[in-house]
This record gives C-alpha cells, structure tokens and sequence, in this order.
C-alpha cells in the first residue's frame, strides 16, 4: 500500500497528459496532412473545381440563421425564467429539462427536425429546416449560461432601477440585459460551438450531396463544411486526395477553435473585472 | 403644529408567516428628519420599504393596513408604485450605482419617465449633483464610471440620483454604515440642509447620529412601534422602560 500511496502522484500526473498528448497529437496530424492543401483559392473556389466555397457560405449560413433565430428566443427564455416566473415546481421542471435537453445526441435532434421541420410542416430538406432544428440544439445551451449571466446581476441593481420609479421591464432593458451582458454573449458563442461543428443534425435536415451552388431561398437546400466532409470520407472515398479532406478537416477544425477562444477571452475579460 | 407628511394606520406586514410590523401607527412630520431606531431584526427596515412599496418586491411578503402620503392610501389600486416611487425616493444601505456613468446614474430616473432632451437632463444633473454637494467633485468627469468614485461620494451620487426626479420624501435605509466618519459627517450635513424642501425619514443603528440629526425619533421593537416623540424626548425623558433600557445600551 505504501509503494501505491508513493506512485499515485506519478501515476495521476502521467495520466493528465493523455488528453493533453491526444489533443497535441489531432492538431499536429490534421496540419501536417491539411496545410499543404489549404489556400485561398482552396476556400474561395467552387466545389466543382476542387474547392470548398459554398460549404463555406453554407455553414455561415447555417449557423448565424440558427443563431439569430435561437439567442432572442433563449435571451427571453432566461428573462423569464430568472427574473418572472414564481419559483415553484414547473420552472424546476423547466430547469430540470433545458439541462437535460443539453445531452441529447445531435442525431435525435436531426431526426426530430426531420420529423416536425422538414415532414411535418413541410419545410423540407433545407436551410430553413436545418435553421430551426440547430436552434433548437443551442437553445438549452443559451438559456442556462443567459441565467446564469443574469443570477450574477446583483439585486441592489434592480431595487436601484425601481426605486428611481423605473417599471419591472426597463430595469431589466436597461439595467440588469446590459450588466450580463458579456456573460450572455459567452453562452451565445458556447451555442454557436456546439451547432458550427455540427453533422448529424444537418445530415438529415438540410444537406443534399447534389446541391450545386448556394441556396437561392431558405426553402433551398445547403452544403457544409462538416457536411461536405462527411461524404469525401464516405461516399467518395478513394475518390479525393488526402490533402483535400485534410484540409477541409483544417478548415473546420480552426473555425471552432476561432469560435471556442473568442468565448473563453470574453469570459476571462469579464470574470476578474467587478463593475459593482 | 406641523404637517403630517405620511401616516400609517394599523400597518401590518407578513413575510410568509413572520409577522413582522405589528399594528403601526406612525405619523412622519413634513420637511423634518424623522429617525426610526431600534434593535437588529425589529422591522425597522421593513417599515421603511412600505412606505414606497419597495416592500411588495421582497418574495413571500403581504401588507395589511394604511400608508397615507398627503391623505391618500398609497397601496390603493389606483396607485402606479412608479409615480409613488417618484414622490417617495429611497437610499439604501451600501451604495449602489448603477452600471453606467455618473451622469447617466442622475439621468436615469428621469429617462426612465421619457425625458430625453439634452439641455433638460443637463440642468436635472448639475442641480441634483449641486444639491448632493458632489458637483465640484465630479463636474470634471461625468462620463466615468459611477464604479470609480470612492464609497463616500458613491452614496452622494445615490442621494442625488434620488434628487433628480424631485421626490417631497426621501427614505434612507441607514446610508452611512459602510461609510467613514468624515463621509458620514458629509452625509448628515447634507440630510440636515435637505430638510428645507424634503421629508426625510432615516433608518439608523447609530443612535448618536439620530440623535445628532433626527428631529423626531420612532423606537421600534420587535415588530412594533414602543414610542415616537421629538427626538430629545426620546433620549432624554422616554415614556416607555424599554425605550430607555434601549437608550442606555442595556440591550440592543
């Protein structure tokens, strides 16, 4: 016992490195094989000529519609829920799910968009299927770190606001939106990770491999990056050189990355700094 | 025989099942400094948030009975708890200004009430600031934030913000705890030169300082209210026993 109680430090710290080597090791493996094959041309030429330029377009437009459409929605969502609704039982409910809702594969998310979006109302297989069912992916996301951005506004600000005479809602328009507001921005950016990645969800709702050119209307199907990538590796394999999926692999890999770090140094701008 | 600025009749409140303010009956004299004193937890802070509805916010809570301000019931359903909010104005125990900048603070009340207009705001603010005593001050940086002025001049600019929408009563809900004796002095000056147009009414754990500024003094214990009486009644001869154990610092 006394030889483990010695080795447990070794053993843990050696252990932390895994995840540190394998993320060392993803990142240097996709740019090896992906540096050499991305370019401009690369990003702004047509897939019919070997490159990557309406994937490109289409995961922008994927993921800001799903945007514009969801962060409103959850912004209010969270107004509601924090500033409100009574405690009672079903705002627990409602808590209870929206974090759940969070750790549903994406692939049943595609198959209820699939279902309601594109069958049900009729939306089809397009953009604007795929609009609402990632906004229904990053809405659980937006809405707990939107409460949480709120819950950390002080309550001294809003008996401030009402004691001046101001109403329950322009406190909260002019008051409490604008002090969380760095900590909504960052969840809002959490949800856009979670959907700019995303394949499944869009597989089954708003891609078709024989889309050519840009979706002339949100009832237009669309191409993605993710999308795109995804059948290179299946459909075609043999088919691409390596370099091109590697570089599309690179493409995708540093948007999120892009995405993910504007999140974190918004946090830490915001964390250290008390403004009351 | 002054005014009675605001009355309360048999003023009862619950927080849940806490009764808190029993059977209040308390009459504020208009243009004075009315102190309420009493020990921690007595609802002394209670009976100052029901005097403009800040109570109803607190979750749980229930008011029964009358607050008249100038004769009229201000929890009458006809009341808009914004205009009565205007008209009894609240400073409260550790300053709080909002978000944004000096001016903006001042402004706030008034923007709220739609007056946008520069020249209007700019006149409101200097003069709420002037009679705050912090214009000379802060005149040279309006735009900073209301974060970077020191705790003192904080609850100064809390006072003027208040100011700025021209309230006739002003509730403080002891201002000057967190603050240093040369602010707090600053404070009671400025409380004392108020009064000319205002009614004050301020809760205070210091009974020196009531004492020093109040002109009449409600002792409240437990949920009730033991006496009111000008304030050299309530520290020199009390009526009531417990008054004066309280007075002489037998328990507290």
């Amino acid at each position: 016992m006394r030889g483990i109680e010695r080795l447990t430090p070794y053993i843990t710290s050696a252990l932390s490195l895994i995840p540190i080597a394998a993320i060392i090791a993803l990142t240097s493996l996709i740019t090896y094989h992906g540096l050499g094959g991305l370019s401009w041309r690369f990003i702004s030429s047509s897939i019919l000529r070997g490159g990557v330029y309406e994937a490109v377009i289409g995961t922008l437009l994927l993921f800001s519609g799903a945007t514009a459409i969801a962060a409103p929605l959850g912004v209010l969502a969270a107004v509601y829920l924090v500033e409100y609704a009574p405690r009672s039982w079903l705002t627990e409910l409602v808590e209870r799910a929206v974090e759940n809702l969070a750790g549903v594969p994406s692939i049943l998310y595609g198959l209820f968009g699939f279902t309601l979006f594109s069958k049900l109302l009729g939306f089809g297989i397009s953009l604007l299927s795929g609009w609402l069912t990632l906004a229904c992916m990053m809405l659980p996301i937006i809405v707990r770190s939107s409460q949480e951005a709120l819950r950390m506004v002080p309550k001294s600000i809003r008996e401030a606001s009402l004691a001046l005479g101001a109403s329950k809602w322009t406190t909260i328009t002019r008051c409490v939106l604008p002090a969380a507001a760095p900590g909504i921005a960052t969840g809002v950016i959490l949800g856009v990770c979670r959907v700019a990645g995303e394949t499944a969800a869009i597989l089954l709702t708003s891609c078709f491999y024989t889309m050519r050119g840009l979706p002339r209307s949100p009832l237009d199907p669309v191409l993605s990056l993710t999308y795109y990538l995804y059948i290179l590796i299946v459909a075609k394999a043999g088919d691409t050189p390596l370099e091109v999926i590697f570089a599309l692999s690179l493409l995708l890999f540093l948007l999120v990355v892009a995405l993910n770090s504007t999140a974190l140094i918004l946090r830490f701008r915001y964390r250290g700094v008390k403004r009351w | 025989m002054v005014r009675i600025k605001i009355q309360t009749n048999s003023l009862n409140v619950w927080y849940g099942d806490n009764h808190v303010l029993q059977d209040v009956k308390l009459a504020i004299p208009e243009g004075h400094i009315t102190a309420i004193i009493g020990p921690s937890g007595c609802g002394k802070t209670t009976l100052l948030k029901s005097l403009n509805r800040m109570v109803e916010l607190i979750e749980g809570s229930r008011v029964e009975g009358r607050v008249l301000l100038d004769g009229r019931d201000i929890y009458d359903s006809d009341m808009d708890p914004a205009e009565l909010r205007r008209r009894v104005g609240m400073v409260f125990q550790k300053p709080n200004p909002l978000p944004m900048s000096i001016y903006d603070n001042v402004a706030y009340g008034l923007r709220v009430r739609g007056i946008d207009d520069r020249a209007i705001l700019d006149e409101a603010v200097e003069e709420a600031l002037e009679r705050a005593g912090l214009w000379s001050e802060v005149k040279e940086r309006l735009r900073d934030s209301a974060f970077n002025l020191s705790i003192g001049q904080q609850q100064r600019l809390c006072i003027a913000r208040a100011l700025a929408v021209g309230p006739d009563v002003l509730l403080l809900d002891e201002p000057c705890s967190s603050l240093d004796p040369i602010s707090t002095s600053r404070i009671e000056s400025l409380l004392t030169r108020l009064k000319n147009d205002l009614t004050l009414v301020i809760v205070t754990h210091n009974l020196q300082q009531a004492r020093r500024i109040a002109d009449y003094t409600a002792f409240l214990y437990m949920g009730r209210l033991v006496e009111m009486a000008p304030t050299e009644e309530i520290f020199e001869n009390p009526r009531e026993e417990l008054t004066r154990n309280y007075i002489k610092g037998r328990f507290g």
